[in-house]
């Protein structure tokens, strides 16, 4: 789906399509029904898993001339850094634990564990930053 | 998605001012044969350091695995005007 309201994102850019016709295509879009998978006990989930991080810059500099940067880095990467806390000692895990409390945050980085991951992971599916800056727009988006 | 390493780099330079292009395909599995024997050498070291810093070893080793096998499909284009540059990790 994200890459859908990106193709309509990218002709609005280059002139093709109206404001007006891609407003009415991305709610075409969003009223579509997501593909849905059946899991063992009638449980559904999403289809089409979020696989990778998109960064996408285009800047132009006045001096330089126009610089464009697309990375795509595997979602996998940020699944498999959460393993990386076994890394932090148990000491240090409680400090931690305790500057984020005095900040408000109560998380305890001990008990992340891949499932919990996965719930973010999730919620990060329609996640979509666009900046658009007179000589630089960058776009971050999952896919 | 597979957890083993990334066998393969992909980097195709374009240096804008020559015009030559530079193309190269980096075996990264020859490049972790090479670091094998280091490793393995560095090995008791890596677990007396675990003990000290009471850091569970084989877990944070598998992490390392992890995050190694999950650079597959990695992608970097950067596209300046001084060169253009394209690195893709199989």
């Amino acid at each position: 789906m994200n890459e859908n309201r990106r193709q309509i994102l990218d002709m609005l850019a280059s002139g093709k399509i109206t404001a007006d016709e891609a407003e009415r295509l991305l709610k075409a879009i969003e009223r579509e029904p997501a593909t849905l998978i059946a899991g063992p006990a009638g449980e559904t989930r999403r289809g089409d898993k979020v696989k990778y991080l998109r960064v996408v810059v285009d800047a132009t500099d006045e001096k330089d001339g126009p610089t464009k940067v697309n990375v795509r880095v595997p979602m996998q990467l940020l699944r498999a850094g959460v393993k990386l806390t076994s890394i932090i000692p148990p000491r240090a895990r409680e400090e931690v634990n305790a500057a984020l409390r005095k900040e408000g945050i109560e998380v305890d980085i001990g008990k992340l564990t891949p499932d919990s991951l996965e719930e973010i992971v999730e919620q990060l599916r329609d996640l979509q930053v666009d900046v658009d800056h007179e000589h630089a727009k960058v776009r971050v988006f999952c896919e | 998605m597979t957890m083993l390493p990334p066998m393969l780099a992909v980097v195709r330079i374009l240096p804008s001012r020559t015009g030559r292009r530079i193309r190269l395909w980096v075996p990264l599995f020859l490049v972790w044969l090479l670091l094998l024997p280091f490793v393995l050498v560095l090995l008791p070291v890596y677990f007396v350091v675990c003990a000290v810093m009471d850091i569970a070893p084989f877990a944070t080793l598998g992490a390392f695995f992890a995050v190694l096998g999950s650079l597959n499909g990695t992608h970097v284009e950067v596209d300046s005007p001084d060169a253009a540059v394209w690195i893709h990790v199989y």
